[in-house]
């Protein structure tokens, strides 16, 4: 019965400290935090380096279909010439839209949101970069 | 009453206008896409006829490229009614122009056909083998393109020249 007491007493709970709890609240917060500043710098990260790094095959791509199709030539004929652009419009018409660069529009378009939306997001999200760069000690 | 007030509500002002303006969107899309695909079975009608008519009209490959399709250099459809390119032979009623993958083109002129250089109209003995022309026509059963109008333009700097570039 001693030893059972002198047991107790060594394990006796120990009162803990104020504000601990609401310490450890916000550790977790803090974690949490950064786990989303974190996940959100890496998505913002990947996007700007895709968005940007295609930039320039998606840029090439519309200008060479551009000169390609012969697209240019055409509209400018049309501008240039207004008055034979009014005479033969049916088939001005039909040549612009045959030499339409589609694909290149399209590549280029969805590469320019994509751009858009990665700067969008930095803008709206800067905070969370921001926090985790200081965190980094960047 | 309650069925009434149900379908009044279905069938309602802004719920009408709404269907409108859907079915107003998807008609468009598919007046786009249909145009599209006209667009496109005119590029491939003649590109077979001219693929057809090689040999004839250039002397290539006696059967034409349409044994293998993949011989047509650029090996992509041709506009129908609009080409642009380098003259490498003048006719009496016809010219030869050379132009996107170094394609020869037979281009028709007739009567009707307005040749211009800037804003003067010229015929078609003053058109020299070398100038740059952009011409805008419609295709016939030949390969050939008859044409309505043509351009005679600056030709363009190097890095604005198509593929397989004019020389």
């Amino acid at each position: 019965m001693k030893r059972k007491d002198s047991k107790s007493r060594e394990f006796e709970p120990i009162e803990p400290s104020m504000g601990l709890f609401d310490k450890i609240i916000n550790l977790i917060q803090k974690e949490k935090e950064f786990k989303k500043s974190r996940k959100i710098f890496f998505g913002f990260l990947f996007l700007f380096i895709l968005s940007l790094g295609l930039f320039p095959f998606s840029f090439l791509t519309l200008f060479d279909q551009i000169k390609d199709f012969g697209f240019g030539y055409f509209v400018s004929s049309a501008i240039n010439d207004f008055g034979s652009f009014t005479m033969f419009f049916k088939d001005f018409i039909l040549a612009i839209f045959s030499s339409f660069p589609v694909i290149g529009i399209l590549i280029f378009t969805i590469n320019l949101i994509l751009l858009l939306f990665t700067l969008r997001l930095f803008l709206y999200k800067k905070q969370y970069l921001i926090k985790y760069l200081i965190h980094k000690g960047i | 009453m309650n069925e009434e007030k149900q379908i009044n509500k279905i069938f309602s002002k802004e719920n009408i206008k709404w269907l409108i303006v859907g079915f107003m969107i998807m008609a468009l899309f598919v007046l786009i896409f249909a145009f599209g695909v006209w667009i496109g079975g005119e590029k491939a009608r003649f590109s077979s006829n001219w693929a057809d008519n090689y040999h004839k009209n250039f002397a290539g490959p006696q059967n034409g490229f349409n044994e293998n399709w993949r011989d047509v250099p650029g090996g992509e459809f041709m506009n129908a009614h609009g080409l642009f390119g380098e003259v490498i032979k003048v006719d009496e009623n016809s010219f030869v122009i050379k132009g996107r993958e170094n394609m020869e083109n037979v281009v028709i002129v007739n009567r009707e056909t307005v040749i211009k250089r800037l804003s003067d109209n010229i015929q078609l003995k003053d058109l020299k083998v070398g100038e740059f022309v952009v011409i805008i026509g419609s295709p016939n059963d030949s390969g050939q393109i008859e044409a309505k109008l043509i351009r005679i333009m600056p030709p363009p700097p190097v890095t604005m020249q198509p593929r397989g570039r004019l020389n």
